[in-house]
């Protein structure tokens, strides 16, 4: 065999799909060359490292938003008289191909429950998609509240049994507008992600909370410590400010604070207020830009 | 197995052995009102796994999920129990998934980055070169095409058996072998730089690789 095999003749002799005569001359070659008998290991350093990738568990969020979609696909089909209807030819597993009408009330992953109260800061944080979002001063065209509802009350939340009807668990997860006054702190996410942040990922890392906090799949915090609350207020000057995660950094206890404005900024702290870290926050968009 | 026996419950639930899947469908078809909430819930998590892997994207994979949940419950009815209900729930959300791929094929590629791993990893006791390298192994992941990616992401990624891949995607094993194949090579050069950093240990010795001479 002239020169070397390419990488997907050794990937497919290693599964056994090549005809008898190239698998011999496969063979052959790679008795005697050491850079393609390289190549072949590292083809099965591949399985290793695609295997090794953590398993990644339903975020409560997604599973929040099945079990309504359940809840009302159940409601729908106990309401209508008839069996709910089925294509009549369909094979079983078919192609979900032709997507079926959906369910009534889908609602967006990252719904914008609860930007109500970032907006009663002063703060508008819209997630969009992924990682990116953007926080701006709000002022113009706030979330429409409409979208409080889409969670789709159901009688029928077996599947969720600490779901309320109204579903507003959301809401608990904010800080409530008692917290310290004067603090400048006050309707703003309190919360406890358990989030080890990271120098480089601060400010990813940071998002995600902050679009986790907003459909309360993080826990919150009722009240903060009192020297975080003026720790908060003496980062934070006068910006406003949209989440504040009781948290690690680098593996110590730290908080991390997001702060609006133009453009925003997020900053971890000690809790003796020492500066670990801080990041601008991409994505700054004027209000209403969606 | 859809002829299996399985428990009469009709008493409280903690009575009773729990059903399988075949009964709880039929219990599903024949107009019980919890009893598909029960199946999904006891298969989401791997479910989740295979849609989030092969899509790449958590709001896509949450809607893959979810389409493909709400197909399966209007097609109870079909499933015949030629496979196990496992099979066909899989089949479902792994046509979600491909349709998807397929659909957004034409247009151009999110650049996101997988949220969820990077929340998974964040919280991992991973040392920074494995959280790096899960990152770059799903970033390469997303070079392939659909057919590929799930295959690799169900057998290389999730450990599913060559046979019970082929059964949920549909085709042969040959099939899902020669897709494995030719996406591990499609990634090789893309992970090639990982070669001389040590593979995640969750305990390990970092001495080990005091010699790597990494670019």
């Amino acid at each position: 065999m002239r020169g070397h095999v390419d990488a997907e003749s050794l990937a497919l002799y290693a599964e056994g799909l090549l005809s008898h005569r190239r698998t011999a001359r496969v063979r052959a070659h790679l008795t005697g060359c050491p850079e393609c008998t390289r190549t072949a290991a590292a083809l099965g350093e591949v399985t290793t490292r695609l295997g090794q990738v953590p398993a990644p568990p339903l975020p409560a969020a997604v599973a929040t938003r099945l079990d309504a979609a359940l809840s009302a696909e159940s409601a729908r089909r106990a309401a209508s008289p008839a069996p709910a209807p089925v294509p009549a030819g369909a094979p079983a597993g078919a192609p979900a191909g032709a997507p079926e009408p959906r369910p009534p009330r889908r609602s967006p992953l990252w719904s914008p429950v609860g930007l109500r109260v970032l907006a009663a800061a002063g703060v508008t944080l819209v997630v969009a998609g992924g990682i990116g979002y953007a926080v701006s001063q709000s002022g113009s065209s706030g979330p429409s509240s409409t979208t409080s509802g889409a969670l789709a009350p159901s009688p029928h939340s077996a599947a969720a049994p600490n779901r309320s009807p109204h579903g507003p668990a959301i809401h608990s997860n904010f800080g409530a507008p008692n917290a310290k006054p004067g603090g400048g702190v006050s309707t703003v996410h309190h919360v406890r992600s358990d989030t080890d942040y990271r120098r480089g990922t601060l400010a990813k890392q940071a998002a995600l909370v902050a679009a986790k906090s907003q459909i309360g799949a993080v826990p919150g915090v009722s009240s903060l410590p009192r020297e975080v609350t003026a720790c908060v207020s003496r980062i934070a000057q006068h910006r406003p400010v949209a989440l504040v995660d009781l948290a690690r950094y680098e593996q110590r206890p730290a908080v991390v604070i997001l702060l609006g404005g133009s453009p925003g900024k997020v900053v971890a702290v000690s809790y003796s207020c020492a500066d670990l870290d801080s990041a601008p926050v991409a994505g700054i968009s004027a209000p209403g830009a969606g | 197995m859809a002829g299996q026996p399985g428990p009469a419950v009709s008493g409280p639930w903690g009575a009773q052995a729990e059903p399988t899947d075949a009964e709880l469908l039929k219990r599903h078809v024949s107009g019980d009102q919890e009893a598909f909430g029960i199946l999904f819930v006891r298969h989401r998590e791997r479910l989740w796994a295979v849609a989030l892997r092969t899509l790449g994207d958590t709001e896509e994979a949450a809607d893959a999920l979810q389409d493909a949940m709400i197909s399966a419950f209007r097609r109870a009815a079909d499933f015949r129990g030629d496979s196990a209900v496992t099979t066909w729930l899989h089949r479902i959300v792994v046509n979600a998934c491909l349709d998807r791929m397929r659909r957004r094929a034409a247009r151009p590629a999110a650049s996101g980055m997988d949220e969820q791993a990077l929340d998974a990893l964040a919280r991992a006791p991973l040392e920074d070169h494995d959280r790096d390298t899960a990152l770059d192994v799903l970033a390469a992941l997303r070079t392939l095409v659909p057919e590929q990616r799930a295959a690799l992401v169900m057998v290389d990624m999730l450990g599913y058996p060559v046979a019970d891949t082929a059964e949920i995607l549909g085709v042969s094993p040959g099939t899902v072998k020669s897709r494995c194949a030719r996406g591990r090579a499609k990634l090789l050069p893309q992970l090639a730089h990982l070669r001389n950093q040590p593979s995640v240990r969750r305990v390990s010795p970092p001495a080990e690789e005091a010699g790597e001479g990494q670019p």
